[in-house]
């Protein structure tokens, strides 16, 4: 259990940038987004999330930008850089290929 | 834990930050809550909302230490990679640099030019680490080299002298003691103010960046002020009749009034002092405590000087040059940044 807890927030870069791939949207819809494509599997905390979205940002590939009147309520926006594209599609491939080889290996010791 | 308890117990956590920085932090998360609250996805009555949202946020301190490993990675190796090259430079200095070395025709300039090109490289991986402390460090000492150049490699460069290495946090400087250069103020004066023109716009272009930050802004503005301060310093006393009497280098007389071995432990200690203050300026997190550091790691050596006012014949050089000159910039910043926190606690 804790080595699936352990791959989930691993992966946690890679599911916050494949949510934004192609949208711009604020934090707490991050959260609710993902949520809702994992049928509630992945949830994550805001305090994993937001020092996350930062780190993203300070590798340069996310970009975020405050939208709103300073003393009415602002949100800060955060979309996907180029830099950020790319890193997800190499991501996407990695994944992809450990998951076919841990399947292959799985099937493989199950029929053995 | 109800919001309010929750954010300020964030903002205890975010000590380290400027007051600007803990705004802009707080206000994510709080928008992030009230953004919950909003949500008729997480129930229809607000407190049901609220039970909800404050389960799914994690800790506040777990929340604070997640900024500070992304906005202060890596301040220890930052530290390091000042303190390490210049205590290479030191040993080296002091182990090969003599005076019959310097004489040799042309051995400033070379000297000049490897130094610049190690802070060329110092200035580079900066960069790659993305550090502003140690961007603006490297690129202030390389600006105080190349500022010098002009006059060695048109001036001076067959004449000797005596070379002078000096290490203050931010300020590592050559000061060369020889005949005015035949160059002429183009050379001595016009050029290098160009080089350090140049620099200043870089320097104002990076605290444009950080302008949030005052501790960081006054870091880049000792730097910037006290390196061009020496660099002309050093160039007056060149020419005897623009050097103020009074205003003489305490370094230039510690040895007449002690022994050699005396003499070499206080130049020892007033070296480093001000680096272990610059050690604390990087690693701590309190920030009152990082605005002392940052002031001591400039008047440290000041300090020393006026304490041996024996050694040191003439206490107005450090009093004015290594004390008040420091203190006039951190002081009214300091004094700024707890004026504007009032009003931001008192705003929030």
């Amino acid at each position: 259990m804790d080595r699936i807890q352990e791959i989930r927030k691993g992966s946690t870069p890679l599911l916050i940038l494949s949510v934004l791939a192609d949208k711009k949207i604020y934090g707490y819809q991050i959260m609710r987004e993902l949520e809702k494509r994992s049928d509630g599997y992945f949830t994550m905390t805001a305090a994993l999330l937001y020092p996350t979205l930062h780190q993203l940002e300070e590798q340069g590939l996310l970009e975020s930008e405050w939208q709103g009147q300073p003393g009415t309520r602002r949100r800060k926006y955060y979309t996907i850089t180029t830099k950020g594209k790319k890193a997800l599609q190499a991501s996407r491939i990695e994944w992809q290929n450990f998951l076919t080889h841990l399947f292959k290996t799985l099937q493989f010791s199950g029929e053995s | 834990m109800n919001p309010e308890d929750y954010l300020r117990a964030l903002r205890a956590q975010l000590k380290g930050f400027s007051p600007r920085e803990q705004d802009l932090l707080i206000e994510e998360i709080s928008t992030h809550i009230k953004s919950g609250e909003d949500d008729t996805a997480l129930g229809k009555e607000v407190e049901r909302r609220r039970q909800k949202l404050m389960s799914e946020m994690g800790s506040p301190k777990q929340m604070g230490t997640g900024f500070r490993d992304i906005h202060r990675p890596g301040r220890l190796v930052d530290f390091l990679l000042i303190l390490i090259p210049t205590l290479v430079v030191y040993i080296l200095d002091r182990s090969f640099l003599t005076n019959e070395l310097l004489n040799l025709s042309g051995m400033l300039v070379r000297i000049v030019i490897t130094y610049s090109i190690f802070c060329v490289l110092m200035v580079a991986i900066s960069f790659l680490r993305r550090s502003l402390y140690l961007k603006l460090y490297w690129i202030m000492i390389l600006g105080v080299w190349l500022a010098g150049l002009p006059g060695l490699i048109f001036g001076i460069q067959n004449q000797g002298g005596a070379l002078t290495s000096m290490y203050i946090p931010g300020i590592t400087y050559l000061s060369y003691y020889s005949l005015p250069s035949p160059g002429g103020p183009w050379v001595e004066w016009i050029l290098p103010s160009l080089i350090l023109l140049l620099l200043l716009s870089f320097v104002v272009w990076m605290i444009w960046h950080i302008r949030h930050d005052l501790l960081s802004v006054t870091y880049a503005c000792l730097l910037t002020v006290l390196g061009i301060w020496f660099f002309y310093q050093s160039t007056f006393e060149i020419h005897d009749s623009i050097v103020l009497a009074w205003i003489q280098n305490s370094f230039n007389l510690y040895a007449i009034t002690t022994g050699p071995l005396a003499s070499a432990i206080w130049l020892f200690v007033a070296t480093w002092i001000p680096f272990i203050f610059l050690g604390l300026f990087f690693l701590v997190d309190r920030r009152d405590l990082r605005w002392l550091a940052l002031a001591l790691s400039f008047c440290a050596s000041g300090i020393l000087s006026l304490l041996s006012i024996k050694i040191c014949a003439y206490w107005a050089y450090p009093l004015i040059t290594d004390v008040l000159l420091p203190l006039s910039i951190v002081l009214p910043a300091w004094i700024l940044e707890k004026r504007k926190k009032v009003q931001w606690q008192y705003d929030g």
